[in-house]
């Protein structure tokens, strides 16, 4: 029962558009394709450059995973997740301008996407590294194996798995990519995306755009069957990683951070010049900050909320292929969808704007790593389920004191997201409810320095948000350990 | 400590909530109308002209003014579309003409009766609809920055220049109104087939379709591009705010096409007198002045630009028809623009 | 907790007289900051007023007045905001005996200030308020019919 309420709430966008729009013709074939073609094209290079620098830069910080390097690390890692959740155009202008003359079209998409991506790739790829294979490496590095040795013969086919499901997850976020494509792909700029937003704007064809994100996801859901699950394993100790810890992983950071933050930096010092513009504005930015904050943590609850929720319904085969190959309908989609459900006043934006970017993000989190703990956990379950424990207490005793931690890890990241949103803000709220809207605000009206400034703050409530959600889900797991 | 900080965190986060909560709630029960205006971002916002209409309405209205953003006027329309006489509009703000076909196709408008209007030569063919009525508009042409190119483009025929060659950002049609103006402007000033014509060998000088002015103007400011199509009056944005004098509207031989916003009243409207005196406000000449100041756009009426600097700037000259194109019209022309855009790899 | 709660008046029942008045301005309190949250005070700049009034005439040091003239004046809404949550979070401490020490402090705070910014009709009021706060957070009000107790019970320290 539950499981298939969790799959109509991930699915009610569709379900519910369809009831209310007809689809009314099949879509323009050759358009159809043409879209699909560059959605694809521009989602798997971009997927496989970043997770070949993603991978590169993991090395880099697992050179760092000393307890006096620890704090650095820490800082490396903001630094790699910073481009995932800034507006694109900051990190866009950065890399147009130090990247001179740059390549528009497909290399243009792939090297924006990859700045975009790299460092989630990184991050996720470090710890699962860490998690699951720390004491292979030490026995191996003890054991004299060299590091390409251990590359090719022990890490990547351990790790191919998880590999194939990161690149998915990165081929899912690319492949739903939409200024990106439309600022730097030249004529390959129409993706399915772009068609989905074309049809509801101009033309007001709902039908024919819920229709398009149906086999958008129709698509993603049939590449999922070649992408299988990876392997969990919670036991971990902190381990000597020597073996394959690499320096030259943290002059990519260097590198590529230089490359979209020269643009940022620059921006935010002329934006400094004009900072007495804001100096009138004090109360609102306290308030929309304020508000991103209440955005950013009620997101982070909600997705907190929802893999615990999964957790409590796992294992069972189809629930898994489904999540797997579930993709969140288009923003504009999800947004509407919850515009037509009921009043849009008061409270309610506040309520409607993280269930759906919920919605959204539940699926990516699943992807980053939600399953493979899940699958780790798998024996236990099993154990606990053939000894007589029914499945509230596997869940209270098994399951959440273990998971609470990566929980509240996934949900600071949703956070982290939900505090940089304005696509879905702007279509649910009646006025400026958080900074990031605010930003677009100052966009749209010249002042794109300033923005640059203001989008600072973003940062600021986005790593408050992150702070709460990981220790909340600390404490709740020392709370509720058995 | 934990407990204290976490205690006064909780009453403020409440008191916030609640504060919320009752500004928009608790206006309609008190005693007070309130008149909903939906309108863009950036005409909503605190940069824009909106909260200095609201407090010059208010003053004499005995009402409060509220207003509702939607993100640009393609999505205006759609959200009024869904959510209809629940969205409680009473105002609509800022649609433009390539909006007015589709808007008067989906929703019943009231009519309008503003009496004669003392409106600029330019203006008096946006005022051919009963239902909208034409608050700002603005001519588009292209900007650059002063001393950057060597021969300033002074017709459609000079941006085919190599000096040019991947440095002009335009907006994508399908996505923003001034992509679409420029749209209009080629296929109006040379013709259906020649405009196309002029449009595929064009697509060789263009940086990059941004699906928003301010992306295409972000990256025209950031030194990405040497021109960038926006409005004539942009560059005094730049003059007023930043004091840079840097920035150029370059006048063409062909005329300019022109922009104008509109605004209506839905047949829904709840306040539908004070809606329509806040139209009225906003015609009036202290409304005018504060569009044209905050929206950098050119007043309608006549006697509110004048001695100002926007004043030199509309000697320009603009398309003498305006067209109100209908929805399967744009639909057509966007799809040939693909068509020729799909086979452009950069 | 619950139990506690009934539990502190056994215990530390030579409090109980001070904090039946404690609970008694914690009613105050909310009271009058219902009162402010229902009408208009967060809407209209009453307090800009006020301290426009006031300020020239008040005891306040005068970087106080500076302070006030060119930050809070300007922000009046913030400011608003901020008294009406301090008004909230006295009252709910106050009257359910939580955190009251340092909130009692915080009450000191918002006195001083409405001291410095309200005329001599209200001086003696708050005056008289400002040495309530003090001695609640003195004598920790909060551990007699409160929840104070529960954690001084099991913590200790300097808070409750």
């Amino acid at each position: 029962m539950l499981r298939i309420g969790l799959v109509l709430f991930l699915i009610f966008p569709f379900l519910f558009l369809l009831t209310q729009f007809q689809v009314t013709s099949w879509p323009d074939m050759g358009e159809l394709i043409w879209a699909f073609k560059n959605s694809f094209l521009q989602a798997t290079l971009s997927a496989v450059f970043s997770l070949v620098l993603g991978f590169w830069v993991a090395l880099g910080l697992l050179a760092l995973n000393s307890p006096r390097t620890r704090r650095l690390r820490f800082v490396l890692e903001v630094l790699c997740l910073l481009p995932n959740f800034l507006p694109p155009i900051f990190i866009l202008l950065s890399a147009l301008s130090v990247i001179d003359p740059f390549p528009m079209g497909i290399a243009g998409i792939v090297i924006v996407h990859s700045l975009m991506n790299f460092g989630l790739a990184a991050v996720l790829l470090a710890s699962t590294i860490e998690t699951k294979l720390g004491g292979i490496i030490e026995l191996a590095y003890v054991e004299g194996s060299s590091r390409w040795r251990f590359l090719r013969q022990g890490l990547l086919p351990m790790l191919k798995k998880d590999l194939w499901l990161l690149g998915l997850f990165i081929f899912v976020i690319c492949f739903g990519s939409f200024a990106v494509p439309l600022i730097v792909g030249g004529g390959r700029g129409t993706t399915v995306e772009v068609l989905i937003y074309e049809k509801i704007r101009l033309s007001s064809q709902w039908g024919d755009a819920v229709l398009l994100a149906f086999l958008q996801s129709v698509f993603i859901f049939s590449l999922s069957f070649i992408a299988s699950r990876g392997k969990g394993s919670l036991h971990h100790r902190p381990a000597n990683l020597r073996l394959l810890g690499s320096y030259s992983g943290l002059m990519v950071i260097g590198v590529l951070s230089f490359v979209y933050l020269f643009g940022y930096a620059q921006g935010f010092v002329s934006g400094l010049a004009m900072i007495s513009t804001f100096y009138e504005l004090q109360s609102a930015l306290v308030w929309n900050f304020l508000g991103s904050i209440v955005l950013g943590l009620s997101v982070g609850v909600l997705c907190y909320g929802g893999l615990m929720w999964i957790a409590y319904c796992w294992p069972k085969k189809w629930f898994e292929r489904f999540l797997n190959g579930y993709v969140a309908p288009s923003t504009s989609l999800a947004c509407f969808c919850l515009l037509i459900l009921g009043p849009n006043e008061g409270l309610y934006p506040f309520l409607k704007i993280p269930l759906a970017l919920t919605v959204l993000s539940l699926n990516s989190l699943f992807r980053m790593g939600w399953d493979s703990e899940l699958h780790a956990l798998q024996n236990q379950m099993t154990v606990a389920y053939s000894m007589g424990a029914s499945p509230n207490q596997i869940f209270r005793e098994v399951l959440f004191p273990q998971l609470s931690r990566r929980a509240g890890l996934l949900a600071g990241i949703a956070s982290i997201w939900a505090c940089g949103d304005f696509a879905v803000s702007r279509i649910l709220a009646h006025h400026d409810l958080s900074i990031a809207m605010m930003t677009e605000t100052l966009m749209s009206g010249y002042r794109l320095n300033q923005a640059i400034v203001l989008s600072s703050l973003i940062v600021v409530a986005g790593f408050i948000c992150f702070v709460i959600c990981v220790g909340g889900s600390r404490v709740l797991s020392r709370k509720f350990a058995p | 400590m934990k407990h204290f900080v976490l205690f006064i965190a909780v009453v403020f986060l409440t008191l916030f909530l609640a504060v919320l909560n009752r500004t928009d709630n608790a206006a309609p029960s008190s005693s007070l109308p309130t008149v909903r205006v939906f309108g863009y971002a950036s005409f909503t916002g605190r940069w824009g002209p909106g909260p200095l209409l609201k407090d010059l309405f208010e003053k004499t209205c005995k009402c409060k003014v509220e207003f509702i953003e939607g993100s640009d006027s393609g999505i205006l329309l759609q959200r009024l579309k869904i959510e209809g006489e629940s969205l409680g509009a009473d105002v609509v703000v800022g649609l433009d003409q390539f909006d007015l076909s589709k808007a008067t196709a989906e929703q019943p408008w009231r009519k309008l009766s503003l009496g004669q209007l003392d409106v600029y030569d330019a203006v008096r063919p946006a005022l051919a609809n009963s239902y909208f009525v034409p608050y700002d508009w603005g001519a588009l042409t292209f900007v650059a920055r002063r001393g950057e190119l060597v021969h300033m483009p002074g017709s459609l025929d000079d941006l085919l220049a190599p000096e040019l060659a991947k440095k002009i950002a335009l907006q994508d049609p399908r996505t923003s109104s001034p992509g679409m103006q420029f749209l209009y402007w080629v296929i109006r000033t040379k013709g259906e087939e020649e405009g196309f014509r002029y449009l595929q060998k064009l697509m060789s000088q263009i940086h990059s379709f941004s699906p928003t002015w301010s992306t295409a103007y972000g990256l025209f400011t950031n030194k990405q591009t040497k021109l960038v199509y926006s409005y004539v009056t942009s560059p005094l944005y730049h003059e007023t705010e930043e004091k840079k004098k840097d920035y150029l509207a370059l006048p063409f031989t062909e005329a300019l096409p022109v922009q104008f916003e509109f605004v209506g009243i839905p047949d829904f409207c709840r306040h539908c007198d004070l809606a329509e005196q806040f139209v009225n406000l906003m015609l009036s000449p202290e409304g005018q002045k504060i569009i044209m100041e905050k929206n950098y756009m050119f007043p309608v009426m006549k006697g509110v630009m004048e001695n100002t600097p926007f004043a030199p700037l509309m000697n320009v000259k603009t398309l003498q028809q305006v067209e109100i194109l209908s929805a399967t019209e744009v639909d057509r022309l966007l799809r040939r623009w693909t068509e020729i855009r799909r086979g452009e790899l950069n | 907790m619950l139990v506690s709660f009934f539990e502190s008046v056994k215990y530390v029942g030579h409090l109980l007289p001070i904090s039946f008045l404690r609970i008694f301005l914690g009613y105050y309190y909310l009271e009058h900051a219902l009162l402010k949250y229902r009408g208009d005070y967060l809407t209209r700049p009453r307090i800009a007023d006020q301290m426009a009034e006031w300020l020239p005439a008040s005891h306040a040091p005068n970087w106080f007045k500076i302070f006030a003239s060119s930050t809070m004046i300007p922000n009046w809404q913030t400011v608003a905001f901020i008294v009406l949550g301090l008004e909230f979070a006295i009252a709910i401490s106050y009257i359910v005996g939580y955190v009251v020490r340092p909130v009692a402090l915080l009450g000191v705070l918002l006195c001083v200030t409405m001291l410095f910014i309200s005329g001599p009709a209200s001086e003696d009021l708050y005056k008289t308020f400002l040495a309530i706060h003090l001695i609640l957070a003195w004598v920790g009000a909060g551990r007699c019919l409160g929840f104070d107790y529960y954690f001084y019970k099991r913590r200790r320290g300097l808070w409750w």
